[in-house]
This record gives C-alpha cells, structure tokens and sequence, in this order.
C-alpha cells in the first residue's frame, strides 16, 4: 500500500475553558490515498474544522488538547514535530484555505506580499522573485491585472477575488495535501460556483489530495470521489460518493440527503432532521444521533455503534444502517 | 454552548471590587462607630505618632497621627463619607445628563446627534482639570459645587455608551414593531430602548465612579474642593504634604484609602463590561 | 487621502471654535475684569472710561470675534498680575513642559510597549497576574499621590534625587517618572489587550499555517496590527502630558505652562487662564491631527475613508 498522505487514528479534540471540558472531535479515524478528494460533512459543530486544523496543529494548544493513536500527514507523527518541524510541514506538505477571506488575510499587508511570504520562507527566494511568483499565481486563480493586484490591499478586493488570493497563497508551494475548509461560504452563490471550479481543475492539474470541508452535501456531488459524514465530533458514514448519494447507509446521512436542496427534488419533499445536535459538553455511552433518529432502537440508546465496515468500500457506525453491505 | 466555569473563579476580580466598595460604604456610613476617636480631636501631646508597625509608634493609634494630634484612621475612614458622597452624587448627575442626552441623540439621530457628537469632542479637548480649577476657585469649592463639576466631567461617558446602544437597538425588530402598532415615542423609549441602555450605563457608573474619586481627590488637593469641617480625602493629602519630608504616613496613608477605594470601582466596572459584553471576556 | 485629511482638518478648525466660544463664556460668566482690575474705590466714570477701553461695552458676538481675531494674530492679551503677553508667558514656559512631557512619554512607552508584549505572550502566567495586577492599582492611584510618594523614598529617604525644582537631568527624573508611570499603567492594559486580540484572529492563525517562522508571524503579522489601537490611545496621552501636567508640575514645582496655569487660577488672572486654556486645546486638537496623519502611514484601510 502507499503511504497515506493523511493518517488518522482514533483522534480526539477536547477544549478547557474554566471547567467542563468540551469535546469537539471523538475517537476519528481517517486514511486518505494521495491524490485521493475527500468530502467532509457535517453540520456546524460537528467537529470537521477542528479535526483538520489539528492535523496541522492550528489550534489553540492552550485551550485545545489534542490525543491521537496516530496522526501523520505525508508520513510525518505531527504531534511529536517540534515549532521547527511544523513549520517545514505548513505550507509545502499541508496547506489551508480559510472559510471566510475577510479575516483570514492581514489587513495592513499586500496580498503580493502575503502570498509571497511563503515563497521566501520555504524556497528562499528573494522579494523580487516572490513577488513575480505571486503575479503568476494570481493570474493562475483567475485574477485579472494580477501585475496591479499585487500591490493592493485585502480591503480593495472583493470577496471573490479574496477568496482567490487566499487559494493561491494555498497553492503558492504545490502542498501534497490541500484542506479547503467552507471555502464558499462566505462567498455569493454567484461567485460560489467559480471558487468551486477553480479548485476542482487546480486539483484535477496538480493532482495533490485535497479535503473539501462543507456542511452542503449537494456541492459534494461533483467535487469529492469519496464523503465522509460527522456528526458531534464522530464520523458516522465513511462511502464512495455515488454509493453514499444512490443509498445512505446512516439515517443521518440519509437525514442531510433529504434535507439538501436538489434541483431535482421538489421544495415540499426537502424535509429538515427533527431535533438539533447534542450538548458538546455532555459524553453520552449512547448514539449520539438516537434523539433524533427515527431508527433508534433500545440498543442505540444503551450502547454507541463503532465505526465499522459495511462492505467493502463504505463504513458506518449504525446498528441499523439502511443500506445493505455490498462488496 | 454551555461555559460552566466555577462561579468564584469566573467572578473573583469582580467580587474583590464588591468587597472593596461594600468596606468603603460601611465605613462611610457607621464613620462614628468604626473610628476609635473623632476625626477633629486634637492632642498636642500625642503629636506626629508613626503608625503602630513603626518605631514610636502605638497601638493606640494604628496609622499615626497628624501634625495636630488628630488619630490618621480616625481621619482615614471620615473621609470616606465625603469621597463616596461626591463619588455616588456626581455619578447619578451625570448618568442623568449623559444618559438623557445620549438617549436622544441616538433615537433622533440628524442634528441633534450632530451637535452632541460636536460638543463631545469640544470637551473631550478641553483641559477639563484646568476648567474645574478655575470654575471652582472663582465660583467656590464645596460640596454640590464640586458634584456639579464632575459630573460635567463624566457626562460625556455616558452619552457616548447609550448613544451607540440606543443606534443599534433602534433598528431592531421589536422597535418597528411598536413603533407600527403605535406606541408613542417617549413609551418606546422607556419600554424598548431604556432597559437595553442599562446595562452599558451601570459599567459607565463604576468607572465614573473612580473617576469622580480621583477627581475629587485632586480638587481638593488643590485647595478647591469640598471644604468643611469634616476631613476628605484630598484634603488630607494636601495638609500631609507639608510634612512629607518629617511624616510621610499623613500623605501615605489617604493615598492608600484614595487607591483602594478607586481599585474597587475599577475592577467593578472591568468586572461589569465582561459580564455585559462577552465578546471582550479573555 | 486628501480627502480623509480635509475632513479631519475641518473637524479641528470646528473644535477649536468651539473650545474658544466655551472659554469665551466662561470668562465672561466669571465676572467683570473692571472690578477685579480698577481699585474698589475708583470713580464710574473711571470704571466706565476702563471698559470702553478694554472693549467691554460691545455686544458679546462682537467681543468674541475681536478674541478670536487677535488670537489668530497671536495676541492672548495680556497678564492681569504680572501685565506682559500671555502669549510670552506661555512661551516662556513652553520648553519646561515639552521636556517633561517627552521625557514622561518615551519612559511610559518604553514601559507599557515590551511588557504588555511580553504579558500578552505569556498570558495566565504568573508574570501576567503581577504587571496586570499593578497595572490596575498603578491606575488606580491618583498620580499626584504617586509623584509625592517618589519623593518621601527617594527625595526624602534615600536622599537620592531633589525634592522639586528645575535644572539638570537630576530634577527631571521624578517628574518624568510620575507621569510615565500614570500613562503606563493604561497602556500597559491596552497593548495586552490588543495583542491577545491580535493573537487571536484569522490572519495570524493563516500566517502560521503558512509555516512562517514564529518570530515572522509575530513581527509581521501581530505587532503592527495591535498597535493601531495603541497609537491613537498613546496620542491622547501625549496630547494631555502637553496640555495638562498641572497637578505634577504643581508638586515638583516644575516650571512649565501647567504651574503657570495653576498660579494663574489662584491669583484670578483670568486673561493667562484662558490663555493657557486656548493653548491647551490647540496642543491637544493639533497632536491629534498628527496622529490622524499618522494612521494614513500604517494603516491602509484609512486612506479610502
């Protein structure tokens, strides 16, 4: 088997602040193949940003303790790495896209300047030569008068054309492994489908694997080969993406195919879940999803499901998956 | 999400700044039972005594006497029924005004927001210590003089805070809501805009309030503020001074009152501001 | 940016009027410069004769425009006690205060900046609880308290520096170090508070994620960005160190333009006192501007304003 460009096991997130610990991911596990596109869904709060910002050790470590039987990222333990070795591991092996480009770009810096950076920090080239190295990378996002671009400030731009520039300080170091967490969301509808084409024929060229962190499972449909489901902290359904849209096996998944928006599907036939998700706070022994889960038997209340194989190619931690284990 | 912190450790500063002003209005208030002499007793034998911890100094007289003979904690805790009486007056009166004012600059916006906006950055670069002096040793120190003083002082504070309150509650549901069904202005304004105003007015108050002590304390250092027959703290400041080269605790020790008594406020306000307003919690 | 400049400049021209019309009436409502000036028993006619002299008899606008008019050229009037310029006088004293304030400013900066740095970077230590601690008393404690407590340890005790007076480097220090403590108390709170902002947001957390070295992500990306708040704040400081150090000035008996102000108000010399107060409020409405001038330079979100 190659090496897996992302290694996740049994990964857990817990934040302190004061006294009741929160824990925001539990017990995930995760194996991405390079080149492999993942989708990774769930509601706000379901733990997906802050299990892929704790593969690159983003988080707040103050507040945030992260525990992992494995965590590595092209092959590398990133808890053991050293404020060196993340920094050689951020930005030419991993980047990150950020949701909402408004915040996520210094204001008092140019956006040559910010994509630049990294150029100067990895390859050593000079201000000069980051900065033509930026005018070409803008002009690769679809940014026109990327020589004049360069020289302007986060507030001069719109927030499509931040969004590139964000992109392409992702892409700036041709990264094995790209996570672009909602990168739309604080976008237009308009300027949305742009940003999610752009990324898919970026990924499709440079072949690097990529993590697309959304709670639109409809915008999956065309991106990702392969979606990931969470729900509170926990991957629940883990299933090639025409298998998983064709027949959900967890009646959560089948809960968000219901209630995405589909051309194809008459408003009055869109039903939301019933319920809304648990308290992070609390740790329940049950299924975290059996409240709102018009399966649940007394055994979902009783006892949480592990992560198993359904099959050959899917996973699912149900007691009562609705689809069948195939092959 | 729930925070569920231990409520002593989430709320300790605040509850020191509470300790700190419930001792001072204590004292303030049961001044003659607290003291163990009069403020204005004066023994010529028992003069310039260092505090107790202190060489020549006796427990008879726990932070010394004055150059009159007059017991310092006696003085001390006197004092604080002048600073806290000033402090508490001029943070009514100018909550009052500013509130007011800031109520209908926010409400009515055009040119009476204008104006408002205008006079407070008139004031705000007014050397206003400077106007106080002068008001004061023209007009005459004393007690509501001085009141009224610091509260033109402080006013701008709190017109600031409500207006921009009273800017965003204005354009919320509930406010058009009333407002279509009919609700006269002045029961909007007490109804809708004022109980969402208080909030921001009570962290204005506790800061005011050190301010207004701090004030104060400097007037009547300069020899322009309450004056009377009772000690204030300032006063005692200035009379110590004097001595500051043979007995320092005469100016040490209302200093020390003057500090503390502003630390609770302080801490009461910063205390207040988390509790209101979350987003500048840390 | 011109743009942003003419309206910051406008708002200042305005300002000024308006502290020149509040001066204005408050000299007037502070009584009749006759009675105060003229011996108590002078004929009416000699009171009537000084009036019309002194312009007194003329409708309030027409004074205030004729105040404002010779002000423009310069003219304060003149010291009812000591019967020169107010303009010379506050000249005069200009320099002691320019030192003092300077000195107390670079020693509050040099305080507040690194540790409220190095405070916010080791936030919840032990290190942050003792200098927020202090921070908050050293606000708390009035500053005049502060500067003759200075001189009881070392004036007094330690016989280490003079007591009060003006001469060499030796009598400026407790002055100065009065003052910077006062400001450097406040700032110390807001640069801490502005860092751990800063720490905190989007832009640092993408500067990491771009593998920059740590010492990049906090030169780069934090330092200049937390001292926005810092800067406006430290110009107000600087503003009322030179417009209003009366009470310091006052204890270490400092010869500057606050003691002269204090004096004057002590003595009812009310032309000096509205002298100095029409100074005061230029020095404060021109270092803002300067500071106005100074966010054009760092921060580029300001020119489009």
């Amino acid at each position: 088997m190659t090496q897996a460009v992302l290694d996740i096991e049994n990964l857990s997130v817990t934040f302190r602040r004061g006294g009741v610990p929160v824990r925001a991911v539990r017990d995930v596990s995760l194996r991405m193949a390079p080149g492999e596109v993942v989708g990774l869904v769930g509601e706000s709060g379901s733990g997906k940003s802050v299990a892929m910002m704790s593969a690159m050790r983003l988080l707040d470590e103050k507040r945030a303790e992260i525990a992992a039987k494995r965590l590595d990222v092209d092959g590398r333990p990133v808890g053991g790495l050293g404020r060196r070795g993340l920094e050689a591991l951020r930005g030419p092996v991993v980047s990150y896209i950020f949701q909402d480009p408004a915040t996520a770009l210094n204001p008092l810096l140019t956006v040559g300047w910010q994509i630049g950076e990294g150029l100067r920090r990895h390859r050593g080239l000079s201000r000069e030569a980051a900065r033509r190295e930026a005018v070409a990378l803008l002009a690769k996002v679809g940014v026109p008068a990327p020589e004049r671009r360069v020289r302007q400030f986060p507030h001069q731009l719109s927030g499509g054309m931040r969004q590139r520039v964000m992109i392409a300080m992702a892409l700036s170091l041709a990264p094995k492994l790209l996570i672009a967490d909602e990168p739309t969301t604080a976008l237009d509808v308009t300027v949305q489908a742009e940003i999610v084409r752009l990324v898919q024929g970026i990924q499709a060229a440079e072949g690097m694997a990529m993590v697309w962190v959304t709670h639109d499972l409809a915008l999956l449909a065309r991106l990702a080969r392969r979606i990931v489901v969470m729900y509170a902290g926990r991957i629940v359904e883990d299933a090639p993406a025409d298998r998983l849209y064709a027949a959900p096996a967890h009646p959560y998944t089948a809960g968000l195919l219901a209630s995405t928006s589909r051309l194809d599907v008459a408003f009055a036939d869109q039903k939301p879940i019933p319920g809304s998700p648990p308290d992070p706070a609390l740790d329940p022994v049950s299924c975290a999803f059996a409240p709102r889960c018009f399966r649940a038997s007394e055994r979902c209340r009783a006892e949480r499901p592990e992560l198993l194989a359904h099959g050959g190619r899917r996973r699912v931690a149900c007691f009562h998956p609705l689809a069948e284990a195939e092959p | 999400m729930i925070r569920a912190q231990p409520f002593l450790r989430r709320n300790a500063l605040g509850l020191i700044g509470l300790t700190i002003l419930f001792v001072a209005v204590a004292c303030a208030l049961a001044a003659p039972y607290v003291a163990p002499y009069s403020p204005t007793s004066i023994s010529l034998v028992a003069r310039m005594k260092p505090p107790a911890w202190i060489e020549g100094g006796s427990l008879s007289h726990l932070l010394g006497t004055d150059n009159l003979g007059r017991d310092i904690l006696s003085r001390v805790v006197h004092g604080a029924r002048i600073s806290l009486a000033v402090g508490f007056a001029a943070v009514i009166l100018g909550a009052l005004i500013g509130s007011t004012i800031g109520i209908l600059a926010g409400y009515f916006g055009g040119w009476i927001d204008s104006g408002l906006s205008f006079l407070i950055d008139v004031q705000l670069s007014f050397p206003f210590t400077l106007l106080a002096i002068f008001l004061l040793a023209t007009f005459g120190g004393g007690f509501w003089p001085v009141v009224l003083v610091l509260a033109l002082a402080t006013w701008v504070n709190y017109a600031r805070v409500v207006r921009g309150k009273v800017m965003s509650v204005k354009g919320q549901d509930f406010v058009h809501a009333a407002q279509t069904v009919g609700v006269p202005t002045l029961g909007i304004l007490r109804h809708h805009i004022l109980p969402n105003a208080v909030s921001p007015i009570i962290v204005v108050a506790s800061f005011s309030m050190a301010q207004a002590i701090l004030t104060e304390a400097a007037l009547s250092f300069l020899g322009v503020g309450v004056d009377g027959s009772n000690p204030s703290w300032g006063t005692m400041l200035n009379d110590g001074r004097s001595y500051l080269q043979s007995a320092w605790w005469l100016t040490a020790m209302p200093g020390i009152a003057i500090a503390l008594t502003v630390l609770g406020g302080n801490l009461c306000g910063d205390w207040l501001q988390d509790r209101f307003d979350p987003r500048l919690a840390r | 940016m011109s743009r942003y400049l003419a309206k910051r400049l406008f708002m200042a021209v305005l300002v000024l009027f308006g502290v020149s019309f509040a001066t204005f009436i408050v000299g007037h409502l502070t009584g009749d410069p006759v009675a105060l000036m003229a011996p108590e028993n002078a004929p009416q006619e000699a009171k009537d004769e000084l009036r019309r002299h002194l312009g007194l008899d003329q409708p309030l606008l027409t004074q205030y425009a004729r105040f404002v008019g010779r002000a423009l050229t310069g003219d304060l009037g003149h010291s009812f006690v000591q019967g020169t310029s107010v303009a010379g006088l506050v000249a005069e004293r200009l320099p002691a205060t320019l030192q003092l304030a300077f000195a107390g400013f670079v020693l509050s900066l040099l305080i507040a900046i690194p540790l409220g740095i190095i405070v916010a970077l080791k936030r919840n230590t032990v290190w942050d609880f003792v200098v927020t601690a202090l921070a908050m008393v050293g606000q708390s404690a009035p500053g005049f308290w502060i500067g003759l407590m200075l001189i009881a340890v070392f004036a007094v005790e330690l016989r280490l520096l003079p007591v009060s007076g003006y001469g060499g480097f030796a009598y400026l220090v407790l002055p100065a170090i009065t003052l910077a403590l006062q400001s450097a108390a406040r700032l110390t709170r807001l640069v801490r508070a502005s860092m751990l902002e800063v720490l905190g947001a989007d832009y640092v957390r993408t500067a990491r994620s771009k593998g920059l070295r740590e010492r990049a992500v906090l030169v780069v990306h934090t330092l200049r960005n937390a001292m926005i708040p810092v800067v406006t704040m430290a110009g107000l400081e600087f503003a009322e160190l030179v417009s209003g150090a009366f009470i310091t000035e006052t204890i270490f008996a400092w010869p500057g333009v606050g003691r002269l102000a204090v004096t004057a108000v002590y003595q009812r010399d009310f032309p000096l006192v509205q002298g100095v107060v029409l100074f005061a409020a230029f020095a404060f409405v021109l270092i803002n501007l300067l500071v106005d001038l100074l966010y054009v330079a760092i921060d580029p979100r300001v020119k489009l304003a």
